[in-house]
């Protein structure tokens, strides 16, 4: 019984961990080139989740139209995340960070509401790609997705980081995080740096917005914020907010305490431990897990 | 039209302070009866408006206290609302059942002294919470003690969502349900509720304009200069969020003896409602928090058709007031007599500029337009104080 | 030299090192009452590393700091306030939004005692003791000409003004020793010689000792009665103006080994 409770929270830890994994990076990426929490990340994740429903209820499910409407949604989430960025963020780059971080509220605040508006109930897709169980003895577990997500997110997370490394807007992306002024007096693009990174996180949070649905093919306008927003930022904090390593490491963690301890007794409890973790770290070490700590002279 | 500091008290002229007190109170007092005849009947959309709007100005202005003058932006004000509620609640349900007394109206001073007495506890609750969190969340700095507040409202309300059930565990609630129906044991009327919050309200506006407020704002203005004056930062930093705490643990008594609480009542939206009520009417302005905590209950209520798009309105308010005005619709100004007296004058004035700064602030708005989509943007190389950017 | 005057400052092989690097090492001073003593160096020397190991911002990882005999290791900041040591900053520190006379009520607070009751219910010692710090704050301003800008927001003053503001606000706590970090930076000469003449009269008219930074020889040469001399977080050289400004290893610290 416990052996096959396991099981199943494994498998499931490990799908989860990677979704988490791949929005904990968006997450994480903003925080880096411009110091600022992106809470409308979360809304994010739900216009992948609605638009991924919506091409599957238009264009059907099989291996063809899943790469179309992971495009279709990459597309949609980068558009979105750079309008947020250009309209709400942009102009107070130079305020006091309060400003800011309401701002980033409030814009999550405005999207989830919008969406409250267009779809106020539940909405699901029947003819949502669902991959066969697998069964291990009396345990019974999504294998296939699982695979499915944790290979491609670690592709993924591969190229990310390859990008990063050896690309030239990615070592843009590297130099605005450290000193924009520098960067910028040095002929770096900082606007569209800053785009391109916020549209760097929306496409991974619109693929991890998908393979959610592939677990369940649901949407409700407070995806973004209860269900799945809040999680994938403990997880980047803990790990170390604006630390790459951190962020994926982070997804993996919370995402397999939340499975494991979601199998068992205590699991309405679950949620406890994950915000009980986040106050953990953040007040023995504020930094997180892979964080740097920076001072600053007087 | 206003333009004092709050911290301006005229210590040199005794009678003159005299007789500003004065004439405080007596306004003070004159809205007092005046909300309370106002909000007499009962049921009526007056009464509901007066005795919300008395809790959301109890919460205002205790969130004021801590993001606006102290300068720290926390998420945690509905978490210590529904701790208050919830120990109000059940404080009063365990009186009842111990004494088996059924008061039913709070009109009978009886009545008075147990709400008064619910809400002093709930204040204290939220209050002890808030000491024992304080010590290791005020050691982080501006986002991470955001996140660290979410945080804890959200544990609050997954613990209030899974607490026992019955009447007989001994804690009279019921889970999801929530704390029902303490407003059927007693509840309060708009003269209470008003007398509340002007009793909370003048707390902490006296505590502001003492010595340890202007510590406060110091520690706002630059931390490190403060402590170099002599001030104990961490001290006042916990002080500030206890206060802060107890009150919006007094708010969240206060609904208890008026609507029933669920888990949901008070949890990160509530936060926001809150935080926006302060931004909007200026960080560090009491006067502002007042104000807008009055109009963004009135709104809605007074708009019926309005509450479908009630929180979208708000979202938007919230983002317009960013981008346009940061410091909010006052600032961090005060209202005060004597700018009132020159109001006339300095009401023609901004009568007579207002063509030009119309126009200005098109223009500016249109530059910024332009820049958002603008390729590059003009380096700005700042020295000095440019290092510690909070 | 210091007759029998009391020893205000002392600090014994006190030195500070982050990471691997050491900041301040050795280093041995000793001011006595009522002097004026400068703190010079090439920049990056480590003098105000120096000033934030005496007022308790970093923690010394060796050595041991006495304010008039009193250990001061362990004190934090605002402790050592109390038992005298105030600074001024090398960035203008002010609290910007606040008035001029409350950026200097500010630093009288440590010297008030009434509770936060007694503020709130306003009782009898509110009022004694804010009219006392009324009237001493604007004494203060006065030795300043900042008197009648009492109610301006100091973010509104000029850059001269803000300076002297921020002496004013480290004189209000009643230190024994005032520690000045570049107190004359962007000065332009008369400015410079203003600020010369009131640093002399405070240092009288408030019986304070005073140990500046500065980068300006006018004022250094001018108005100190000896100097320290540090340079990559050692002291080089120490004592009377004329002394330090002969002194072999001080020009090669300043001007080089190269040949004129």
């Amino acid at each position: 019984m416990f052996a096959q409770k396991f099981v199943e929270g494994l498998v499931a830890g490990l799908q989860i961990g990677s979704i988490y994994a791949l929005i904990a990076l968006g997450y994480t990426m903003v925080y880096g080139i411009v110091k600022l929490i992106n809470f409308a990340h979360g809304e994010i994740i739900m216009i992948g989740a609605f638009v991924a429903l919506a091409m599957s209820n238009l264009i059907g499910a099989n291996p063809f139209t899943m790469i179309i409407s992971m495009i279709a949604s990459s597309v949609v989430c980068a558009l979105v995340a750079i309008l947020v960025e250009k309209i709400a963020y942009k102009p107070l780059r130079n305020l006091k960070r309060i400003t800011s971080l309401i701002t980033a509220i409030a814009m999550s605040y405005l999207i989830q509401n919008v969406f409250m508006l267009i779809e106020e109930n539940q909405q699901t897709s029947p003819s949502f790609i669902k991959f066969p169980r697998v069964n291990f003895g009396n345990a019974s577990v999504d294998l296939y997705t699982t695979l499915f997500t944790v290979g491609v997110s670690i592709l993924l997370m591969v190229g990310l980081m390859v990008f990063v490394k050896k690309t030239r807007i990615g070592k843009s992306m590297r130099a605005v995080s450290e000193n924009m002024d520098a960067a910028k007096l040095m002929g770096v693009n900082v606007n569209t740096t800053i785009s391109i990174t916020f549209a760097l996180g929306a496409v991974l949070a619109a693929i991890g917005a998908y393979f959610y649905c592939l677990r369940i093919p649901f949407f409700k306008y407070t995806f973004g914020s209860i269900d799945i927003g809040i999680k994938p930022f403990v997880a980047a904090v803990v790990g170390g907010i604006g630390s790459f390593p951190g962020a994926m490491i982070g997804g993996y963690v919370i995402g397999m305490i939340e499975s494991l301890i979601g199998v068992t007794e205590i699991s309405k409890w679950k949620d406890v431990f994950v915000f009980g973790i986040l106050i953990t770290v953040l007040v023995v070490k504020p930094e997180g897990i892979f964080g740097k700590n920076v001072g600053h002279k007087v | 039209m206003m333009n004092e500091n709050i911290q301006n008290v005229n210590v040199s002229n005794r009678k003159r302070i005299l007789k500003k007190y004065l004439i405080n109170s007596s306004v003070v007092l004159g809205v007092l009866i005046l909300l309370s005849i106002l909000g007499n009947d009962n049921p009526s959309v007056l009464r509901n408006l007066i005795i919300l709007a008395s809790i959301n100005i109890i919460a205002a202005v205790s969130l004021n206290l801590m993001s606006g003058s102290l300068g720290e932006l926390v998420l945690g004000h509905a978490g210590f609302m529904l701790t208050g509620a919830y120990a109000a609640g059940i404080f009063t349900k365990a009186w009842q059942v111990s004494d088996q007394l059924m008061i039913r109206f709070v009109m009978q001073p009886a009545g008075y002294l147990q709400v008064l007495l619910a809400v002093i506890v709930a204040g204290l609750v939220a209050a002890l919470l808030g000491f024992l969190i304080s010590i290791p969340f005020l050691r982080l700095k501006g986002d991470y003690l955001a996140i660290v507040t979410l945080g804890f409202t959200l544990i609050m309300v997954t613990i209030a969502n899974n607490m026992p059930m019955s009447p007989d565990s001994g804690w009279y609630t019921s889970s999801s349900q929530g704390l029902l129906g303490v407003q059927n044991l007693l509840e309060i009327n708009a003269f209470m509720a008003v007398a509340l919050m002007i009793i909370c309200v003048t707390v902490i506006i006296l505590f502001i304009t003492s010595r340890h407020g202007r510590a406060i704002l110091a520690i706002r203005e630059d931390y490190i200069a403060a402590e170099a004056s002599g001030i104990k930062v961490s001290k006042y930093k916990v002080i500030t969020f206890v206060i802060s705490a107890f009150f919006a643990g007094v708010a969240g008594g206060v609904y208890a003896f008026y609507n029933n609480v669920t888990p949901t009542s008070f949890s990160f939206e509530k936060s926001i409602e809150i935080l926006v009520m302060v931004v909007l009417g200026g960080l560090g302005s009491y006067t502002g928090s007042i104000l807008s905590a009055f109009t963004l209950t009135a709104l809605p209520i007074m708009l019926l058709n309005f509450s479908r798009y009630q929180k979208l309105v708000y979202a938007v308010i919230l983002l317009i007031v960013m981008l346009v005005k940061p410091t909010g619709l006052f600032g961090t100004k005060e209202f005060s007599w004597k700018a009132l007296k020159e109001s006339p004058k300095s009401f023609m004035e901004w009568l007579k500029a207002l063509p030009k700064n119309v126009s200005t602030g098109f223009k500016k708005l249109i530059k910024r337009i332009k820049n958002t989509f603008k390729k590059r943007s003009k380096v700005v190389v700042k020295g000095g104080n440019a290092d510690v950017k909070k | 030299m210091s007759k029998n005057k009391e020893l205000v400052l002392e600090t014994k092989d006190l030195e500070i090192s982050f990471g691997g690097l050491q900041a301040v090492k050795d280093l041995n001073i000793k001011i006595y009452e009522k002097e004026l003593v400068g703190l010079i160096g090439p920049n990056g020397a480590g003098k105000t590393t120096v000033f934030n190991l005496i007022t308790g911002v970093y923690k010394a990882t060796g050595g041991s700091i006495y304010l008039c005999g009193e250990s001061m290791l362990n004190k934090l900041t605002h402790e050592r306030v109390g038992k005298g040591i105030t600074r001024t900053f090398q960035n203008i520190r002010l609290f910007k939004n606040l008035t001029v006379l409350e950026n200097v009520k500010v630093a009288c607070n440590i010297n008030m005692k009434y509770s936060m009751l007694t503020g709130i219910l306003r009782l009898p010692k509110y009022w004694k003791e804010e009219k006392e710090i009324e009237i001493k704050a604007l004494e203060i301003l006065k030795v300043f000409g900042l008197d009648t800008y009492a109610e301006y927001q100091a973010c509104n003053l000029p850059y001269g003004k803000q300076r002297k503001l921020e002496i004013a606000r480290a004189l209000a706590s009643n230190p024994k020793l005032i520690l000045l970090d570049e107190p004359a930076a962007g000065m332009n000469p008369t400015e410079t010689q203003e600020l010369m003449d009131t640093i002399s009269i405070i240092r009288d008219k408030f019986n304070v000792t005073i140990l500046l930074i500065e980068h300006d020889m006018k004022l250094v040469m001018g108005i100190c009665e000896r100097i320290y001399v540090l340079n990559y977080g050692q002291l080089i050289a120490s004592g009377t103006p004329k002394e330090v400004a002969h002194n072999e290893k001080v020009v090669t610290a300043y001007l080089g080994t190269g040949e004129i």
